[in-house]
């Protein structure tokens, strides 16, 4: 489809059309995924508050919070995280590439919140999705005068590549199996956002200032890097 | 609440950040008479810094802010970072052309910063962001640094590499982080901390797994070999002034952070960690070395010869800490000395570079160097002391730092596990040393033998030919006197071993840094007998 | 298989980091480059906040070192538009490879 619109001339009204295709194409992706993954966020968030009753009533154990509804949960959330990584790494056009991030990212906002790191989840779907996507798209319009560029890189460069991640893959999942963590039993008490921003100001209060100092830095470089003319 | 406890401690770094913001301010007003009084702004500041360090001396360890711990490495950090960054800030002084200088000057200041704060971090947190802050302000500065597409080239390619490399260190951090269950690097009481897990053979494979790719995540810092290849594209590109810049702050809190994360493993690693670390040692050196023969370009030379000198400072690195000895037996003393030395060698190099221009553009090649030696003796033989002290001869201080590498390679104790691999990998770096005297040379040899092909007209002012003298006139002084700097580089290594750690009575992460009382610090009693004591500084 | 322990977590982020990995060694787009860049970074999130979650009963360093990994990666994002922006004046392109002014 591309490589038909590249060849009638990307300044072509069919291009645009095309274009316009696959950007439907794309909204419509987003929607699903955000159809498929917000009750799955509002259920994560009953079953914290499911967590935190059954804290106060004094039951605790080693069953998992949330019984059955928490594997059901984590299996469908993993899969989507999984599925749209994947689809980064296949995908050839730089905005089904962001789009497919744009999934993940929320879907990692979701492993945030089954993990009862509510704030977390919150922030990630804040900064993340809706800034640093945002920038990233904003990125690919201002820099590239068609933004549906294709891009095929060799096929052994490929090979190569896939064969070193997947190589890198089985490593990692091999030393996960075999690892021993001093994992705690039972039910893990969630963090209070309250308790989160005493300790940002108190103990990592060193490194709240540097990134404070990092973002100026970012900005300032950032405004003077796109406005210098050469 | 605890300001004198927490903000005096941190003077230098403090005058660094608050001189930086006083850089950019003076930066957005943008005449010309406001732009001639920026360079002379971040001089006054990095002296200030310095006089700070000197005025506070050698941290005991008590004081500061929750997730730094201050010591003899932070001392020999500020002054060796601070005192480099002085000749930086000179060789600097006309950079950019342009109206950025404000942000230019505040972009080195914060770059500093970031490689003072490296040297105190206690936490991964900290460790982390420090090490971004140095790369950081390199990136905008490498783009800012000349008007031309190929430095915003350099600055893309220094900046995806970068960034890579910050994301698998962070991905590393993190099995840290779950191996020892908290941020902090070192404990000094019963909480937990990194150098609490069990290293050596005993080490699980998660914290390895861990370790590994931070050292990935590092090499990019400093140049090591899988990522090394950046180098010299970026060397390229940027302009002559940035490049002495970048030769020497990444690749200082690169080693700094290197120095601290196997510290808090208490160099008890893995063998194949070991093994990882030699083959890439022996790599650096080697494919540094031998594709710098392959130049023409003087800057791609010096680049290549950057990653040759990481190769021998990893040999340093491999050869760990011997407490209280100096840097003739302890090889991260040795790495601290040489890359102080390096810092300011390279920056020498590229001076001459920036203090003049051929045929109307910034000289490059060999060629442009051709007859330089007529036309301006003085810088010359700056030019040829700098070089001679990269290539490690004699009467310079390149050759005490190469010396002090391979001797505490050499001086292994019999029962080290690695003795005999490390000594063949000394034997490596001596080979190297040799085939890098060939490129050297023919810097050295087109500048002296070759007569006057182009006109080269001085560009840079006064201040830059005072930092190439400054850079050069060391390198003979350090040769005859190394006594201050090998002192100094040999007490920062003291809080390397854990038998002399000092105690703290304050919890670093575990509890609320309120609440905390401050408390004297004390050595704790040790078992080895050391020879010298640390805390007073040797007179430089 | 039903109790959701650390490694599922520990997997799901080692999947993201090696398709970040994928994604940058083989995309030649800047933007693309740093679309593997984020998954990485937030793979090195879920990790971190996994650990908190399961190592760390009551303690949020995990969770913060998250947070700032997200800052981080927002900063990250911000430059790498500038300097795209900064090439791409220069240039008019974003392909890493046909930047190539620099070989030696």
């Amino acid at each position: 489809m591309f490589a038909r619109a590249k060849a009638r001339g990307s300044g072509g009204l069919s291009a645009q059309a095309k274009a316009c295709g696959s950007f439907r194409i794309a909204i419509l992706l987003v929607l699903t995924g955000m159809v498929l993954l917000a009750p799955t966020g509002s259920v994560a968030w009953a079953t914290d508050d499911a967590v935190t009753a059954e804290q106060q009533i004094g039951v605790t154990g080693a069953a998992p919070p949330g019984g059955l509804l928490e594997p059901i949960l984590f299996y469908a959330v993993a899969m989507t995280t999984v599925i749209a990584a994947l689809g980064v790494c296949i995908a050839k056009n730089i905005v089904r590439m962001a789009v497919w991030l744009f999934i993940a990212l929320g879907s990692v906002a979701m492993l945030y919140f089954l993990l009862a790191a509510d704030f977390l989840g919150a922030i990630q779907l804040i900064v993340y999705v809706g800034g640093t996507l945002i920038l990233l798209i904003f990125g690919v319009m201002l820099t590239s005068k068609s933004p549906w560029v294709r891009f095929e890189p060799p096929k052994l460069e490929l090979i190569g590549a896939a064969v070193v991640c997947g190589a890198l893959l089985v490593a990692l999942c091999v030393v996960l199996y075999s690892a021993v963590w001093p994992e705690t039993e039972g039910v893990v008490p969630g963090v209070s956002v309250a308790d989160l921003g005493r300790r940002l100001l108190t103990t990592y209060l060193v490194p709240f200032e540097v990134a404070g100092v990092l973002l100026m830095i970012v900005m300032v470089g950032a405004a003077h890097l796109a406005r210098q003319e050469k | 609440m605890n300001v004198e406890a927490y903000l005096v401690p941190l003077a230098p770094e403090l005058i660094l950040l608050i001189g930086a913001c006083l850089a950019l301010i003076v930066g957005v007003i943008k005449t010309p008479r406001q732009m001639q009084w920026v360079s002379p702004l971040a001089l006054v500041v990095v002296l200030a810094a310095l006089l700070a360090t000197w005025r506070l001396g050698v941290p005991d360890g008590s004081q500061g802010p929750p997730g730094l711990w201050l010591t003899s490495l932070t001392f020999y950090t500020r002054c060796i970072a601070l005192g480099v960054g002085l000749l930086i800030v000179l060789v600097n002084w006309h950079q950019p052309v342009a109206e950025e200088r404000g942000e230019y000057m505040a972009m080195i200041l914060f770059s500093l910063l970031g490689v003072l704060l490296t040297a105190s971090a206690n936490d991964l947190l900290v460790l982390f962001f420090a090490i971004e802050l140095v790369s950081v302000p390199t990136y905008v500065l490498i783009a800012l640094s000349r008007e031309d597409s190929r430095a915003s080239e350099a600055a893309v390619k220094y900046f995806f590499l970068g960034a890579m490399s910050a994301a698998i260190l962070a991905y590393g951090l993190s099995f840290l982080y779950g191996a020892a269950g908290t941020t902090t690097l070192y404990a000094f009481d019963e909480g937990a901390a990194v150098s609490k897990l069990a290293f050596g053979a005993q080490m699980g494979s998660h914290a390895l797994i861990g370790l590994l790719l931070v050292f990935v995540g590092l090499a990019f810092k400093v140049a090591a070999v899988p990522l090394h290849v950046y180098a010299a594209d970026v060397y390229e590109g940027a302009a002559s002034p940035v490049t002495g810049l970048l030769g020497f702050v990444p690749k200082f809190a690169g080693f700094v952070a290197l120095v601290k994360i196997f510290g808090a493993c208490n160099w008890e690693l893995p063998n194949t960690v070991y093994w990882m670390l030699w083959v890439v040692a022996a790599a650096t050196m080697t494919a540094g070395n031998v594709l710098a023969l392959l130049q023409k370009n003087v800057k791609r030379i010096l680049a290549y010869s950057s990653i040759a000198h990481t190769g021998y400072m990893l040999i340093g690195l491999l050869v760990g800490p011997v407490a209280g000895q100096g840097p003739m037996r302890d090889g991260v003393a040795a790495l601290f000395f040489y890359v102080a030395v390096y810092g300011a060698m390279n920056l020498g190099a590229f001076a001459l570079f920036a203090a003049f221009r051929t045929g109307g553009r910034p000289m490059e090649t060999l060629d442009d160097l051709a007859g330089i030696a007529a036309r301006a003796p003085l810088s010359a033989l700056a030019l040829a002391i700098c070089v001679f002290s990269l290539m490690g001869l004699p009467p310079t201080a390149g050759f005490l730092g190469k010396l002090y590498i391979f001797s505490s390679a050499f001086s292994l104790d019999e029962s080290h596990a690695f003795c005999g691999p490390l000594i063949v990998l000394a034997v490596i770096g001596v080979v190297n040393s040799a085939i890098g005297a060939a490129y050297y040379l023919r810097i050295v040899a087109a500048a002296y033998m070759r007569g006057e092909v182009d006109e080269s007209i001085p560009t840079g002012g006064r201040p830059v030919r005072w930092g190439l003298a400054l850079c050069s006139i060391p390198m003979i002084v350090l040769f005859a006197w190394p006594g201050g700097l090998a002192n100094q580089a040999r007490n920062a290594t003291i809080v390397l071993h854990d038998s002399i750690r000092p105690v703290h009575a304050r919890l670093t992460t575990t509890t609320d840094a309120t609440e905390h009382q401050q408390q004297p610090a004390a050595f704790r009693p040790h078992q080895a007998p050391r020879r010298g004591a640390p805390g007073k500084p040797a007179a430089p | 298989m039903l109790t959701i322990g650390l490694t599922h977590y520990l997997l799901v982020a080692a999947v993201l980091f090696c398709s970040g990995i994928f994604t940058m060694m083989t995309k030649r787009n800047a933007i693309g480059i740093l679309i593997g860049v984020e998954l990485v970074l937030n793979s090195a999130g879920v990790n971190l906040v996994a650990f908190d979650r399961y190592l760390g009963p009551g303690r949020v360093d995990g969770q913060i070192m998250a947070l700032f990994v997200i800052v981080l990666a927002a900063a990250e994002a911000a430059l790498a538009v500038g300097i795209c922006i900064n090439l791409y004046k220069n240039l008019a392109t974003v392909d890493v490879d046909t930047a190539a002014t620099l070989r030696g």
